[in-house]
C-alpha cells in the first residue's frame, strides 16, 4: 500500500533515521550532568554517613554502568545493523540457541549480583543506622518527635528542646532517638546521609554527624498529610565551642516546653517557625513513646464527628 | 443519620472550580455518549455484542478500552501535578495540599490498577485464548464478571471526583494516617471500596487464566510449545491468585479499623501501623511482576515477530519467567528499609531484591540475540520493544541501586525513587500496552493502526519520558523527596522545570495516539488486514482470519512445535498449497449473559452506599446480589450451537483469502518484487527457509488438524471447573493466611484488657469442632450418594450437613455474644480485633455456605442430576471440606494457643 508523503510521516521518518544516536548521547549527557552537578544533595555529603552512603552509591552505579552501557550500545547496534534494509548483515533464522551466549548471559548478570550481594550485606552492617559512629568523642544526645506538622528536638542532657530548627556541633557524633506523636514521618537530612521513619509508639535510632560546620536542610520523607510541604527544618551545624554557648543561653531564656504546652503543639499547624524552650518537662519524651501523654488528635473536628468533606479549606 | 447517611449537597465541592468544571465535562461527555447511542438505536447492538458478551476477544477490547480511558484520566493528574509543583516556589501553586493530596494519590491508585491492569489483563483476554489455539477461556461468564467489577472499581474512583472527596493518603494508605483520627473524610472508603471491589474482579481474572493456560490449550501444545506471552501470563495470574488475596485482607482490615473502630493498625489498644506495611507490600511487589511480566511476553513475541526468528533460549526464557515469579514474593521489605530492621534482615531483603536482576538481565540478552542474526522490520511495535530494552535497564540499574540498601537509606521516598518506578513501569507496562495494542489492533478489528502517528507517539513518548524523568532523578539525588505540594529550595527548580517541559512532550505524545487511532479508523480501508496475518507472525492468532469469528478456529489446530503458524505456513509456501479443506463441525460456544453487568451494577450500588453509610442501601445491593446468584444458578440454556455450514462458510472466505496471498507470494518468488510479500514483511528467501527438500504437497499439509483422538487438547468441563475451584479455595486459604498472620502478630496485644485464657469456653468450641468435622463427613456422604442419583439420600445427607452447620454458627455466636456481654468487644484490644475478625470470616463462609447449600438443595429437587448440578455439589464438597481444614487451623491457633499462652 502506498502512503502519501505527510508530516507525520517526515517526522516518524526523521526521527528514525537521524535523531536515534543523537537522542541516546543527550540522555547521557543529561545523566551524567545530573550525577555530577549536584551540589547540595545526597552526593554533597557533610558526614562520614552520608559520605559512606554516596561512595556505595557510586560504586555500585558505576559497577552497573559496565553493564548497562554495553547493553544499550549492543541494542541499538543490532537493531540498526539487523535492519531488514540492510543487505550485508546476514540473515540467520537458526541461531536460536547457544550454549556460550547461555552461559554468557546468565553468568554476567549473577556475578554482578554476586559482587553488589557483597556490597549490600557489608553496605547494611556497616551503615546500619543504630550503630554508634566510631568515635573519639562522646555523642550528643538528641531525641525527635514528629509531630503534625512540625519537627521538636529534645536535648535531654541540656534539658533543653528546639521546634523546626536543630542545632548540633560539628565534629561530634549526633544519636537520634526518634518517635512520632501522630503518624508515621521520616527524618531526613540529605547531606548528612541515613534517613529513618519516626512511628507512633515506637522509637528508631540514628547516628549521624555533620563534619564541618554548615547550615543543612533537612525534612520529612514519609506523607503525612496537608502539613507535610512544610515539615521541614534547618540542621545548623556549629563549631563545638559556639553549641555549647547556643545552649548556655538558650537554657537562660525562652519558653517553657511543659505537659500543658505539648498537648497544644499536638494540634496540627503547618509552617511553625522556629522556636527555643528554655525547659522541657523530664521524661516527656519517653511518656510519648509509651503514651502517658495522648497523641496527636488529627484534624480539629468541629463537634460534630467526622467530618464528611474536610477539603473546603482554601 | 439521614436515610442517605452522610451524603448531603455539601458532598459536591460547588466552591471549588477545578473538580466541578471537570466534573462537569466529564459527567457531559459520558450524557454526549450515551445520548448519541440511544438516540442513533445502537443500544440493543450495545448490549447484546458487548455489555453482555462473553466473547474474549470483545472483554479484552473493553478491558483495553477502560484501561485507555483510565490511563488519559490519570495522565491528566500527572500534568495537574507537574504543573503544581513548577508554580509552587515559593509559593502555594494553584492546587491547595487539600486538593493536591487527591490528585497524587488518585494518579497512583487510577494508574495502577484502573489503567494498568485493564490493559495488561486486557492484552492477556484478547491474545492468550487465541495463542493456546482455543475457542476461549474456561470460565467466560466470570471473565464477563472481572471486567465489570474492575469497572466498578473504576467507576467509583471516578465519583469520588464530584461526590465527596478520594483519598489523600497516598495510593498506599499508610495508617496511621489512613485511620479515622487523621483522615476522617470519605476519601480513603471510597479507595477502600473501588479496590475491595475491583480486586475480586482481577482475583477471578487470575482464576480464569489459570485454569484457562493449565487446562485448555489446542491438542498437542505442551507447555514447552506455549508462545512466551503464555507463559508470561501464566505467571502474572498465578501471582494474582497468590497476592490478591492479601491485599483484600489488608484492606479488609483497614475498613474495619474505620468502620467499626477496630484495632488492626491504630495508634490505641496495641494496633500495628507496621503489620499494614508490611502486609501490603507483600501484596505490592508481587503486583509490580504482574504487571510487568506480561510486558516481557509482549515484547518476546514483538521482537520474535519483527526480527523474523524465534525467540532465542526459550526454555531459558520460560525459567527466567517462572524464577522472577518465585522470587518476587521474597523482596517485599526493600520498600521500607528505613523503617528501622536490623541489618540482617535488611541486607537480605535487599540482596533478594537484586537477585531479581538475573533472570531479568537473562531476558534482556536473549532480546538482544533474537534481534542479532534477524531480519529487522521497524513497525511501530517493534519501535517501543528497542525503546524498552534500552530504557528498562536504565530503570533495573535505579532499581538495584536502591536494593543497595545504604543507597536507599538515602534515596528512600525521593524524586529517585519516584523516577525509578515511573522508569521500569513506563517502559515496560506502558510501552508493552501500546506495542501490544498496536500488534493485536489489526487481529481485533481488521485493519492496522496508521505507522505515521504510532511512530510520532513513540518518540514523542520517549523524548517526553527522559525529559521528566531524568530531571526527577536529577531532583532525588539532590534530596528532594515525593509528595511535595510546594518547596524553597532553588537548587531543585531547574530540574522541576525541565521535568514539566517533558510532560507537556508526553501530552503531545498523547494527543499522536488519539489522532492515530481516529486517522485509522478513516482509513480503515486502505489499512485493511485481508489475510489475518498482517505481520508475518509466528503463533497461531495469525492463522485465524481478522477479526477472528466468534469461535477463533474451525477446527482445532494439532500443535507440533514451539511456533506452530509458522510451521503451518512455512509448509504451505513450501508445498504451494493450503492444508486439505477439513471437515468442519458445528460448534457449541458459550451464550451471552447479562450476569456480570448485573453483579457489578449492584456492587457499584453496595460500594457507594458503604462508603456513605447508607445502610439500607448496603442491605438491598447484598440482597439483590443473592438472587442475581440464584438466577444464574438456574439457567438451563449455556451455550448456543454455531451449525456446521456457518462454520464452513466463514472458514472458506478466510481459506480463500490465503489461498490468493498464496498465489501472490509464488508470483513474487519468480523474481517480481511482488508487494504484497514485502508488505507482508516475507520475501521468497524467508519463505523459503528450511524447506529444502521439496515434500508432495498432501504429506506435507497432513496431520495439521486436530481429529479429536488421542492428541489431548481442552479438559472435560468436570475437570475445568473442579481445577477452577480448587485455585478459588487456593486463594481463600491464602487470604486465611493474611488474617493468620496478624493474629499472630497481635494475639498478645491485648491492650490489658481480657486475653484467651479469660474467654474461651473450650467445652462450647470442642462441640463446635464435632459439628463441623461431622458435617465434613456427611457432605462426603452426599457426595456418595450422588454418585448413585439417589435423590433421597443426597438432599438426607445434605440437610443433615446443613444442620450440623447451623448447630456449629448458633453455638459459635452463642459464645461471641457472650463474650462481647463481658465487655470483650472487638473494640477493646488489638487481640480480640483480629480473633473477631478471624474466626468472624470463617463463619462468614460458613454461613454463605448454608445459603448455598439451600439454594442447590432446591436445584438438586428440581432439576435432578444434571451435569452442571453435578460439577456444582463438587465444588460444594471441595469448599465445604476447606472450611473444616481451616477451621482445624483456627482451633488451633486461636483457641488452644489463645487458652494454652
Amino acid at each position: 500500500m502506498q502512503l502519501k508523503r505527510r508530516p507525520v510521516d517526515w517526522f516518524a521518518h526523521f526521527m528514525s533515521e537521524r535523531l536515534k544516536f543523537l537522542l541516546a548521547a543527550a540522555t547521557f549527557a543529561l545523566l551524567g550532568l545530573a550525577l555530577g552537578g549536584c551540589s547540595g544533595g545526597v552526593l554533597d555529603p557533610q558526614g562520614p554517613v552520608g559520605a559512606a552512603n554516596a561512595k556505595i552509591l557510586l560504586n555500585a552505579s558505576e559497577a552497573m554502568l559496565v553493564i548497562v552501557v554495553p547493553t544499550i550500545i549492543a541494542t541499538l547496534l543490532f537493531a540498526w545493523w539487523f535492519r531488514a534494509s540492510n543487505g550485508r548483515a546476514r540473515y540467520q533464522p537458526d541461531f536460536v540457541y547457544s550454549g556460550r551466549v547461555e552461559l554468557v548471559v546468565w553468568a554476567i548478570p549473577i556475578l554482578t549480583v554476586n559482587f553488589l550481594g557483597g556490597v549490600i550485606w557489608m553496605g547494611a552492617h556497616d551503615l546500619d543506622p543504630y550503630r554508634p559512629i566510631a568515635g573519639h568523642k562522646d555523642p550528643l544526645e538528641v531525641q525527635v518527635v514528629s509531630l503534625d506538622w512540625k519537627w521538636l528536638f529534645i536535648y535531654p542532657d541540656a534539658g533543653i528542646a528546639s521546634l523546626n530548627e536543630l542545632i548540633v556541633p560539628a565534629g561530634v557524633p549526633l544519636r537520634f532517638s526518634l518517635t512520632s506523636a501522630a503518624v508515621m514521618n521520616m527524618f531526613f537530612v540529605p547531606q548528612l546521609g541515613t534517613m529513618i521513619a519516626t512511628m507512633p509508639g515506637m522509637v528508631t535510632q540514628l547516628n549521624l554527624e555533620a563534619s564541618h560546620a554548615g547550615d543543612f536542610y533537612g525534612a520529612s520523607s514519609q506523607f503525612s498529610g496537608d502539613g507535610f510541604s512544610d515539615m521541614h527544618f534547618i540542621l545548623h551545624a556549629v563549631p563545638a565551642h559556639d553549641f555549647a554557648l547556643w545552649v548556655a543561653k538558650s537554657q537562660e531564656a525562652g519558653p517553657w516546653l511543659d505537659r500543658a504546652g505539648y498537648l497544644a503543639l499536638l494540634h496540627q499547624s503547618q509552617n511553625v517557625s522556629p522556636v527555643t524552650y528554655q525547659s522541657v518537662e523530664p521524661g516527656l519524651f519517653e511518656d510519648i513513646v509509651t503514651g502517658r501523654v495522648p497523641l496527636g488528635p488529627g484534624p480539629d473536628s468541629e463537634g460534630s464527628g467526622p467530618s464528611v468533606r474536610s477539603r473546603g479549606a482554601k | 443519620m439521614s436515610i442517605l447517611g452522610k451524603l448531603t449537597w455539601d458532598a459536591i465541592p460547588w466552591d471549588q472550580p477545578i473538580p466541578l468544571i471537570a466534573g462537569s465535562v466529564v459527567i457531559a461527555a459520558v450524557l454526549a455518549v450515551v445520548a448519541w447511542v440511544v438516540l442513533t438505536g445502537r443500544l440493543p447492538y450495545l448490549w447484546r455484542e458487548w455489555i453482555t458478551s462473553v466473547d474474549h476477544k470483545r472483554i479484552g477490547v473493553m478491558y483495553c478500552l477502560l484501561g485507555l480511558l483510565m490511563l488519559l484520566r490519570g495522565f491528566i493528574d500527572a500534568i495537574m501535578m507537574r504543573l503544581q509543583q513548577v508554580l509552587a516556589f515559593h509559593a502555594p501553586g494553584y492546587l491547595p495540599p487539600e486538593h493536591y493530596d487527591q490528585i497524587f494519590s488518585a494518579h497512583g491508585t487510577i494508574m495502577i490498577f484502573f489503567a494498568a491492569m485493564p490493559l495488561v489483563i486486557g492484552l492477556m483476554n484478547f491474545a492468550v485464548p487465541l495463542q493456546l489455539g482455543v475457542r476461549d477461556v474456561a470460565f467466560p461468564t466470570l471473565n464477563s464478571t472481572s471486567l465489570w467489577l474492575t469497572a466498578t472499581g473504576a467507576l467509583l474512583v471516578n465519583i469520588s471526583l464530584v461526590v465527596g472527596e478520594f483519598s489523600r493518603a497516598g495510593w498506599l494508605p499508610y495508617p496511621p494516617l489512613s485511620e479515622i483520627p487523621y483522615t476522617p473524610g470519605v476519601g480513603v472508603d471510597y479507595y477502600l471500596w473501588s479496590l475491595l471491589i475491583s480486586g475480586v474482579g482481577t482475583l477471578l481474572t487470575g482464576i480464569n487464566f489459570v485454569t484457562t493456560i493449565l487446562k485448555t490449550r489446542a491438542p498437542g501444545m505442551s507447555y514447552l510449545r506455549m508462545p512466551m506471552f503464555c507463559w508470561t501470563a501464566l505467571a502474572s495470574n498465578l501471582l494474582i491468585i497468590a497476592a490478591f488475596p492479601i491485599l483484600t485482607a489488608t484492606l479488609a482490615m483497614l475498613a474495619l479499623d474505620r468502620y467499626l473502630g477496630f484495632h488492626f493498625f491504630t495508634n490505641e489498644a496495641g494496633g500495628n501501623m507496621m503489620m499494614f506495611i508490611n502486609l501490603i507490600w507483600a501484596w505490592g511487589h508481587p503486583e509490580v511482576y504482574i504487571l510487568v511480566l506480561p510486558a516481557f511476553g509482549i515484547f518476546s513475541e514483538v521482537i520474535s515477530t519483527f526480527s523474523g526468528k524465534p525467540l532465542f533460549n526459550y526454555r531459558s526464557m520460560v525459567a527466567a519467567t517462572m524464577g522472577i515469579c518465585l522470587v518476587s514474593f521474597l523482596v517485599w521489605l526493600h520498600h521500607f528499609f528505613t523503617m528501622g530492621a536490623g541489618p540482617d534482615v535488611n541486607a537480605l531483603f535487599g540482596i533478594a531484591s537484586a537477585v531479581i536482576a538475573i533472570p531479568t538481565g537473562v531476558k534482556v540478552y536473549n532480546w538482544l540475540f533474537t534481534m542479532y542474526g534477524g531480519r529487522i522490520r521497524f513497525a511501530t511495535p517493534m519501535m517501543w520493544a528497542v525503546g524498552f530494552i534500552v530504557t528498562f535497564v536504565i530503570g533495573g540499574m535505579t532499581g538495584v541501586l536502591l536494593a543497595t540498601v545504604p543507597a536507599d537509606f538515602q534515596l528512600h521516598n525521593s524524586l529517585f525513587l519516584v523516577a525509578h518506578f515511573h522508569n521500569v513501569i513506563i517502559a515496560s507496562v506502558l510501552f508493552a500496552s501500546f506495542a501490544g495494542l498496536t500488534y493485536w489492533f489489526p487481529k481485533a478489528f481488521g485493519f492496522s493502526l496508521d505507522e505515521g502517528w504510532g511512530k510520532a507517539a513513540f518518540w514523542l513518548t520517549l523524548i517526553g519520558f527522559y525529559a521528566v524523568f531524568i530531571p526527577l532523578y536529577a531532583a532525588g539525588l539532590l534530596g528532594m523527596t515525593r509528595r511535595l505540594q510546594h518547596f524553597d529550595l532553588p537548587i531543585w527548580q531547574p530540574w522541576i522545570r525541565i521535568a514539566a517541559i517533558g510532560i507537556l512532550i508526553m501530552g503531545v505524545a498523547a494527543l499522536c495516539q488519539v489522532a492515530q487511532l481516529l486517522v485509522s479508523i478513516r482509513r480503515r480501508h486502505e489499512l485493511r488486514d485481508m489475510t489475518g496475518d498482517p505481520w508475518d507472525g509466528r503463533s497461531l492468532e495469525w492463522a485465524t482470519a481478522s477479526p477472528p469469528p466468534a469461535f477463533n478456529f474451525a477446527v482445532l489446530f494439532n500443535v507440533r512445535g514451539e511456533e506452530p503458524y509458522w510451521t503451518i505456513k512455512r509448509r504451505a509456501i513450501a508445498a504451494q498449497r493450503l492444508p486439505v479443506e477439513p471437515r468442519y463441525e458445528a460448534i457449541e460456544m458459550p451464550a451471552n449473559s447479562p450476569i456480570g453487568f448485573i453483579v457489578a451494577f449492584f456492587a457499584t450500588i453496595t460500594g457507594f452506599a458503604m462508603i456513605w453509610h447508607i445502610w439500607w442501601l448496603v442491605g438491598v445491593g447484598l440482597a439483590a446480589a443473592y438472587v442475581v446468584f440464584v438466577w444464574f444458578a438456574w439457567r438451563d440454556v449455556e451455550e448456543y450451537r454455531i451449525p456446521a455450514e456457518e462454520v464452513a462458510r466463514i472458514d472458506r472466505a478466510r481459506r480463500q483469502a490465503r489461498a490468493e496471498w498464496l498465489a501472490e507470494l509464488s508470483g513474487s518468488e519468480t523474481g517480481v518484487s511482488g508487494t504484497g510479500a514485502t508488505a507482508l514483511g516475507l520475501d521468497a528467501r524467508a519463505a523459503g527457509h528450511g524447506a529444502d527438500t521439496p515434500i508432495a504437497g498432501d504429506v506435507a499439509m497432513a496431520g495439521i488438524y486436530a481429529t479429536g483422538h488421542g492428541e489431548g487438547g481442552p479438559a472435560s468441563k468436570r475437570v475445568i471447573v473442579g481445577y477452577g475451584f480448587w485455585l478459588f479455595l487456593v486463594s481463600d486459604i491464602i487470604m486465611f493466611s493474611a488474617f493468620f498472620a496478624a493474629h499472630a502478630v497481635l494475639q498478645t496485644a491485648t491492650a490489658g484488657g481480657p486475653s484467651g485464657r479469660e474467654l474461651f469456653n473450650l467445652p462450647s468450641i470442642a462441640l463446635q469442632t464435632g459439628c463441623l468435622l461431622a458435617s465434613s463427613f456427611t457432605c462426603g456422604l452426599s457426595a456418595v450418594a450422588t454418585d448413585t442419583k439417589s435423590q433421597a439420600w443426597t438432599q438426607l445427607s445434605l440437610l443433615i450437613t446443613g444442620l450440623l452447620g447451623l448447630a456449629f454458627l448458633t453455638l459459635e455466636v452463642r459464645d461471641f455474644s457472650a463474650m462481647v456481654a463481658q465487655g470483650a468487644e472487638p473494640q477493646r484490644s488489638a487481640f480480640l480485633s483480629s480473633t473477631f475478625t478471624l474466626v468472624g470470616c470463617h463463619g462468614a463462609h460458613v454461613s454463605a455456605g448454608l445459603l448455598w447449600l439451600a439454594t442447590m438443595m432446591a436445584q438438586v429437587f428440581v432439576k435432578g442430576f444434571r451435569p452442571n448440578i453435578l460439577r456444582r455439589l463438587l465444588c460444594f464438597n471441595l469448599f465445604w471440606h476447606v472450611l473444616d481444614i481451616i477451621w482445624v487451623a483456627l482451633f488451633t491457633v486461636v483457641y488452644l494457643v489463645g487458652v494454652l499462652r
